[in-house]
């Protein structure tokens, strides 16, 4: 699909992405991609967040996923709605492609009961082993394995 | 446990020293995350023959679990945790005595520092442009919902994931419906 200077694969898949809160009267750029979870029959939007050290999920897609009341590791994040407390746990994620391949990552997120904002796809524990790319001509968002 | 055991002293001492080569100031760092150690003396990071490096603990001289070594690296750690410090996390735990590998809370962090694993799926959705139309027009409407779309098509609407999840139950899905809740 998209490759290197020396002709290997870069990415293995692509998705068209939404580049505003949808339906929201926020008015910045953003980027939003599509995702999907083992245990939830739908395709769910996630921001991507580059600057963030951790995925974060929503509170009901976490415990959808049975991620909410385990044992994980303890940790705290501080966002613009302020700080919260929660556990860093280890689930399974898809990044969804609409051409090419998927891809499932292992990943480790952070999820909160207390949690009142979206779902983001951060750089440390996701983003770190996938290879992306952004292209704004026709809001394609590229990506594949390292 | 120190003064009776010098080969744990040089285990430890190994241990702190891996941990210097990631972090600026590790005694510092391990004895402000414990309560129960504090470093009161340390007089040499390279003892010079005829130097004994002197580490004093203020614990007494009682036996200690095993899993009580794991307790300052573990808070090591998650200080690193703390402030985001991912990479270095990862070497800390790389450079972990084997002696403590089988702690819990060391074999958790393990797991959780573990770096993301990515494989490649058959996995397949579509294009969404009419659901984010939908979105656009729409959406404001359902401020604070979730909703299950299905092009334009508005197949439920709640207040909960829960209970749109149910909704959907009895509804004849072709294929998935972009669930979103709406800011």
């Amino acid at each position: 699909m998209l490759v290197r200077p020396d002709g290997t694969e870069f990415a293995s898949g692509r998705s068209g992405f939404l580049d505003h809160s949808p339906g929201s009267p926020e008015p910045t750029p953003k980027i939003f991609v599509k995702i999907q979870a083992e245990s939830i029959d739908g395709v769910i939007l996630a921001q991507l967040d580059t600057a963030a050290a951790w995925s974060v999920l929503n509170a009901e897609i976490a415990e959808a996923l049975s991620l909410l009341g385990r044992e994980g590791e303890p940790a705290k994040i501080s966002t613009r709605l302020g700080n919260f407390n929660g556990h860093l746990e280890r689930t399974s994620l898809a990044i969804v492609a609409d051409d090419g391949e998927s891809v499932s990552v292992e990943a480790t997120v952070w999820v909160s009961s207390e949690w009142p904002g979206g779902t983001f796809l951060g750089y440390g524990g996701l983003l770190e082993r996938i290879r992306f790319a952004v292209d704004p001509s026709d809001n394609s968002f590229y990506f594949g394995p390292m | 446990m120190y003064e009776r055991n010098p080969s744990s002293i040089l285990a430890n001492w190994a241990m702190l020293r891996k941990i210097g080569s990631v972090l600026d100031s590790p005694l510092e760092l391990i004895a402000e995350s414990s309560p129960e150690f504090s470093i009161r003396r340390f007089r040499s990071c390279h003892p010079t023959l005829g130097e004994t490096t002197i580490i004093e603990f203020t614990r007494p001289a009682e036996p200690v679990p095993p899993e009580r070594d794991a307790v300052p690296f573990v808070m090591a750690v998650r200080r690193l945790i703390e402030t985001e410090q991912l990479v270095a996390a990862r070497q800390m735990l790389a450079a972990a005595p084997t002696h403590i590998l089988t702690d819990p809370l060391v074999a958790r962090l393990r797991s959780i520092l573990t770096p993301p694993v990515v494989k490649r799926v058959q996995k397949r959705d579509f294009d969404r442009t009419r659901e984010y139309e939908w979105l656009g027009t729409d959406g404001h409407k359902y401020r604070g919902r979730w909703v299950a779309l299905d092009g334009h098509r508005l197949l439920g609407v709640a207040s909960s994931l829960r209970e749109l999840r149910e909704q959907l139950k009895t509804v004849a899905l072709t294929h998935p419906p972009l669930l979103h809740r709406v800011d």
